[in-house]
């Protein structure tokens, strides 16, 4: 079907003067201020920057500290199973 | 809505204005109700549909390209978020069948004659429509009822328009089966006469 038929097509031509419908004016206002409010929300990014979330932190100490405890953890367990097992 | 005008609002967009926001809003709030509202036949489902459809659009508001067509966007967004409620709810075994609520149109008509003929013609075409298949349903709301082109409909559905242009007919010839002779002429003659 092309543009041309659509248009010349009175049942679906109809379908375009269907009623108007619409939400009503309270849910339709609540959802304008809803939306305006995320849209003005802070970005992510923005949220991110405070001293802890910096880069050398998530990049470097973060992830030090994390590896430190666990081969402290791993150790402990290995010390543990070999104190059980040694004859 | 022109399409500088439509560019210089997704530029507002993607800076975060609110004025942008409401312009895009206002524009296409009606439009996109009525569309959720006669695919998903229910007043209360369409609601949710169209809000969660723009906080879609203000979340994603600073990521959009700056060529992006608003309507495409909103409709693909309204449609697919209706798509994934009716997965998840198996709506169909428990639709009524009835109208859905629809607000009448403030056009005024000459005659009461005309009113009621007009209205009764609308009653069986909102009918005829409510008793299509989705796939259909929803093909005929976007080219007919929203006015996208057959290409946009295509993006919108995921289809290539050759596939659109054949979906349209098919959905075309289902509606004018639900209608029945009578109410296709009288269709035809309300246009012919501008009744």
């Amino acid at each position: 079907m092309t543009s041309h038929d659509i248009r010349n097509d009175p049942v679906l031509a109809a379908l375009g003067d269907l009623p108007a419908c619409d939400v009503d004016e309270i849910r339709a206002h609540r959802l304008r201020r809803r939306c305006r409010a995320v849209l003005t929300a802070k970005p992510r990014g923005a949220i991110a920057a405070s001293p802890l979330a910096s880069l050398p932190w998530r990049r470097v100490l973060g992830p030090a500290v994390v590896a430190m405890w666990t081969a402290l953890y791993v150790l402990a367990t290995l010390q543990q199973a070999i104190a059980i097992f040694r004859p | 809505m022109d399409r500088d005008t439509e560019l210089a609002l997704v530029e507002g967009l993607r800076r975060g204005e609110t004025s942008a926001f409401d312009a895009v809003y206002d524009a296409y709030r009606a439009q996109l109700f009525a569309f959720l509202l006669r695919l998903s036949r229910r007043r209360a489902v369409a609601e949710d549909l169209l809000d969660e459809t723009w906080l879609r659009l203000v979340r994603h508001a600073r990521g959009l390209q700056p060529d992006t067509r608003l309507a495409p966007w909103l409709f693909t967004v309204a449609r697919n978020l209706y798509w994934s409620h009716r997965r998840a709810c198996l709506l169909e075994e428990t639709l009524d069948h009835g109208l859905p609520g629809l607000w009448p149109s403030r056009e005024s008509w000459p005659s009461p004659f005309d009113l009621a003929l007009a209205a009764e013609t609308q009653r069986r075409l909102e009918e005829g429509l409510a008793r299509l298949p989705p796939q259909h349903r929803e093909v005929l709301l976007l080219v007919a009822a929203e006015g996208l082109t057959p290409t946009e409909a295509a993006g919108v559905c995921g289809v290539r328009p050759e596939a659109m242009r054949q979906r349209l007919a098919r959905a075309r010839a289902a509606l004018a089966e639900e209608l029945g002779a009578s109410t296709g002429e009288a269709i035809v003659t309300k246009r012919r006469f501008g009744t």
